[in-house]
């Protein structure tokens, strides 16, 4: 494994550089297509475009003005409005190509200067040539006019001017007008004159600023700016198209460059993953045959276990028999004492009723074969003591019945006590349960203690085990017995409590006493398998232990203790009223494991 | 599985290379002004149409800023102090009332359809209504505001933030402010006068001597410069063409000098914006200096010193006729 290990190693660290070469190329693509965007054709199609469009507007004003010079509009509203839209087109314009902008911008500021100039300009030249022929036309049809010849001379020098528009025609128009003014007094005091004087006036004076500004607006190089422009841009297109060229060709090559490269990579780590998946094979049999050996491990643990299992079960069993064995001899006594009496009341008997022989005789003889004596039947009825055994004889029967009863009754507990009973809980009545154990128990504690029970006779039936629930009862009572006896100085009695009672949801046994109770130190340790204080060979130190797991494994209730040093020991067993179902039972957790 | 995403990858990236750059050539044709000609108009004079109102929200709050105080330094001047537009968007005085009792240099002109005048001002030296309103805002006689304090004045309403947040989906700034008040300026037009029902076939609309001043108007040349839909508006003139009106006025002053004061060009001297002749019968005194208290005053001088003519009383009634049917209606929701 570690060869393979190391192979892959090495093959991941070479595919690691060979992948930050891929990202190296990958880069270098990105920064080459980057750079292919950034050579400025969008910008300058851009431009190229607003530069068209200033173009267009630039001629439509020229034409504007020219429709307007020619007098085919009468308002300015079109020269205007292109002024207007020419002016935003330049000043965007500006703003996005300041250099190429700046040229064009002040030559479209003069051109809007003449513009202007020519707007008002043409409105007073129209205006003045329109009320000079209107006026001449006038004086026609007035007498005002001393001399036909002179309004004839002055309208042809005003047409001719009209139609060569020179400064020798204005000259001359300019001179006929001072001549008549001059001649003809009384037409130069005319108001009509005036008017047509300063208007032709006017009109020479204007017509040559409007040549001078036709003159203007045609040298500035607006068109030939906006073109050169234009063509200025052409290259530059041209310049980033070639440059774009080149950026795409090398884009192309590294392109390719990369596709070899991954194809190489795709292969390489192919065989990577051939590596892999050797050295996946290999570890997976390996595992394999690891699991198959813990399996076995397992199935010999499994067994174990359960065969350990079965040990402690027969241990319980052996318990129970052990304390049955220990109690023999204490029961024996308990049967002993009771079948003394029947055997002493039965010898009684037996003699009382050999001594009624003779009274039987007797009264056969007298009554049967006639032979009475009183005499001899007096002597025999004194001899009986009838008085006596008048008295004597029912108590016999009563003493030996009593002893039989409570042999019959020692009997039963201990049947009740040793019933093997099944695992399972069945409702029984627990007060009946504790008076068999006590009575059991009986030569256990009698010498050495008064036991009282206090039983609560509202308690229902609860759903136990009886065989073990005596067990641990009994436990408890011969503890209990054997701890006053341990400490007991005096011949006086101790005192053990047996009761039960309801409480709450639980149905709670306690057996109290007040012997030395349980020292603070021990009292985690007493539920311990193997703890004991009793000599060696006294205990097996398991009693509490199985109690304990009796209690709160097979019952789901809870068994525990309280004491006071040197104040007794009060242990207190709570079991559910109400079944509970398996599922609620605790997963119990012996306070060590046995298994340990 | 790796190794394919990179090949693929690659793959698609070699095919884009490839295609991206054979993009189609630049749009030529398309983006290019529009290069439809205006139909030849009959006359010199177009009427003007109905305002289009496209944002009411954007208008109203227009409205409320041009009749604002706060607008100015002291908070005495609003918009509307000398843009009365129940009395023909002037302030009907020879020369505005300034702040603090200073007097403006030149007469008010009407804020009514300033915005189809091709420059603001007499001399024309904002190229645009926006301008102006900064120039008119900022001028220290006139409003004397600075757009900070502005900006700090509004923005202590709430119910001005609240406004500019849904109209511009920001708060208030200067830039908000005058686009606000432009777009208000922009609609206060004046359609529907006499004049214009005339020109769109409605001959009733004028009476016999409002027919005879328009014929007189053309003839006598006054339409070659009041000319356009907004009768003026759309160039400079010379103030004296045909006689030398400053001269003949004295007290000659700087703002006489018009256009030159902007431009610096001799051309310029005593140049001035033509204005716009709708609703002059609302707004005299006439003229840059108001020196005309009346119709018949400013028809006098124009037809003397621009026309090189003289008017007799008829010509100057039937003229002044015309010039009354040139007020047009102003929608009673933006007043």
């Amino acid at each position: 494994v570690s060869e393979y290990l190391h192979d892959l190693q090495r093959a991941a660290s070479s595919a690691r550089a060979q992948i930050a070469f891929g990202g190296f190329l990958f880069l270098v693509m990105v920064a080459l297509l980057f750079m292919s965007s950034r050579t400025g054709k969008v910008e300058i199609d851009e431009g190229k475009q607003m530069l068209g469009n200033i173009e267009a507007i630039n001629f439509r004003l020229d034409g504007a003005m020219s429709w307007s010079m020619f007098e085919f509009q009468m308002d300015f509203d079109f020269v205007t409005q292109s002024q207007k839209e020419l002016l935003d087109a330049v000043t965007e314009f500006r703003e996005k190509f300041p250099e190429q902008g700046s040229a064009i911008s002040e030559l479209f500021e003069r051109k809007l200067t003449v513009m202007e100039d020519f707007k008002t300009t043409q409105s007073v030249l129209r205006n003045s040539r329109t009320i000079a022929t209107q006026l001449i036309e006038d004086a026609w049809n007035e007498p005002g006019f001393s001399d036909a010849a002179d309004l004839f001379t002055i309208e042809r020098a005003f047409l001719t001017f009209m139609s060569k528009r020179d400064p020798a025609s204005a000259a001359e128009l300019e001179a006929i007008t001072a001549d008549i003014g001059a001649r003809d007094t009384a037409l130069a005091a005319s108001a009509e004159w005036e008017s047509i004087s300063a208007h032709l006036l006017t009109l020479t004076r204007y017509v040559v600023q409007m040549g001078e500004l036709m003159g203007e607006m045609f040298v500035i190089p607006l068109p030939t700016t906006i073109i050169a422009t234009g063509l200025e841009f052409d290259r530059q297109l041209h310049d980033a198209a070639v440059s774009a060229d080149q950026y795409r060709a090398a884009l192309f090559a590294m392109g390719l460059v990369l596709l070899l490269f991954s194809g190489l990579m795709t292969a390489r780590v192919r065989r990577y993953f051939r590596m892999v998946q050797r050295t996946n094979d290999e570890l997976e049999s390996r595992v394999a045959d690891r699991t198959k050996k813990l399996a076995e491990v397992n199935n010999a643990l499994r067994n174990e276990i359960s065969e350990r299992e079965s040990v402690e079960s027969q241990l319980q069993i052996a318990r129970k028999l052990e304390s049955i064995g220990q109690l023999a001899a204490g029961i024996a006594h308990e049967i002993n004492t009771p079948a003394q009496y029947v055997s002493d009341n039965v010898a009684f008997l037996e003699n009382v009723w050999r001594d009624l022989g003779a009274l039987i005789d007797d009264y056969e003889l007298s009554f049967i074969a006639g032979d009475v004596d009183c005499e001899r039947s007096r002597r025999i009825w004194d001899g009986a003591e009838i008085a006596f055994l008048r008295d004597e004889v029912p108590a016999a029967f009563t003493e030996a019945a009593g002893g039989l009863e409570q042999i019959s009754k020692i009997v039963l507990a201990m049947k009740t006590f040793s019933h093997p009973g099944s695992d399972g809980l069945q409702p029984a009545d627990l007060n009946k349960a504790l008076e068999s154990v006590v009575t059991i128990a009986r030569n256990e504690w009698k010498y050495v203690a008064e036991l009282s029970l206090d039983l609560d006779p509202g308690l229902p039936a609860v759903p136990s085990n009886v065989s073990a629930l005596s067990q641990v009862v009994l436990n408890l009572v011969v503890n209990a017995a054997q701890a006053i006896a341990e400490a007991r100085k005096t011949n006086e009695l101790g005192r053990i409590k047996v009761s039960s009672k309801i409480r709450g949801e639980f149905a709670e046994i306690a057996v109290e006493d007040d012997g030395p109770g349980v020292p603070q130190e021990l009292r985690d340790r007493i539920f311990d398998p193997f703890f004991t204080t009793k000599e060696v060979g006294k205990g097996t130190g398991q009693g509490l232990a199985i109690a304990h797991r009796i209690i709160h494994q097979q019952h789901g209730g809870t068994l525990r203790v309280e004491s006071a040093d040197g104040k007794g020991a009060r242990f207190i067993v709570r079991l559910p009223i109400r079944v509970a179902s398996p599922s609620e039972l605790p997963n119990y957790q012996s306070p060590k494991l046995l298994t340990a | 599985m790796e190794s394919h995403a990179v090949l693929l990858a690659t793959i698609i990236m070699v095919a884009c290379i490839g295609c991206s750059q054979r993009e189609e050539p630049a749009k030529s044709s398309s983006g290019l002004a529009d290069f439809t000609v205006p139909s030849m108009s009959l006359g010199p004079i177009m009427p003007i149409a109905e305002p289009v109102i496209e944002n009411p929200e954007k208008i109203t709050l227009g409205k409320d800023l041009f009749n604002d105080r706060r607008l100015s330094g002291d908070g005495t001047r609003s918009c509307s102090f000398c843009h009365d537009l129940q009395n023909g968007g002037d302030d009907g005085r020879r020369l505005p009332l300034g702040i603090d009792g200073q007097y403006g240099y030149v007469n008010t002109p009407t804020v009514l359809n300033a915005s189809l005048n091709f420059a603001q001002f007499w001399d024309g030296r904002a190229q645009s209504i926006e301008e102006q309103i900064t120039s008119t805002v900022q001028n220290p006689i006139e409003m004397d505001g600075d757009w900070p304090s502005i900006e700090q004045a509004l923005r202590a309403d709430q119910s001005m933030v609240r406004r500019f947040t849904k109209v511009y989906g920001a708060n208030v700034s200067a830039a908000n402010v005058i686009n606000a008040l432009a777009t208000y300026m922009g609609v206060l037009l004046t359609p529907n006068s006499p004049f214009d029902r005339y020109l769109k076939g409605e001959t009733s609309a004028l009476d016999e001597d409002q027919r005879s001043g328009y014929e007189l108007f053309v003839r006598l040349g006054c339409v070659s410069c009041h000319q356009g839909r907004n009768i003026g508006g759309n160039l400079f003139q010379h103030f004296g063409v045909m006689g030398d009106y400053f001269a003949d006025r004295g007290q000659p002053s700087d703002v006489d000098l018009g256009r030159y004061n902007v431009t610096g060009r001799e051309e310029d001297r005593y140049k001035f914006k033509v204005p716009s002749l709708r609703n002059v019968a609302e707004t005299a005194p006439y003229f840059h200096d108001g020196s005309a208290a009346t119709l018949e005053d400013a028809v006098a001088v124009m037809v003397e010193y621009q026309l090189g003519r003289e008017a007799d009383d008829e010509q100057t009634r039937l003229l002044v006729a015309f010039l009354s049917s040139l007020s047009g209606e102003l929608e009673e929701s933006l007043r």
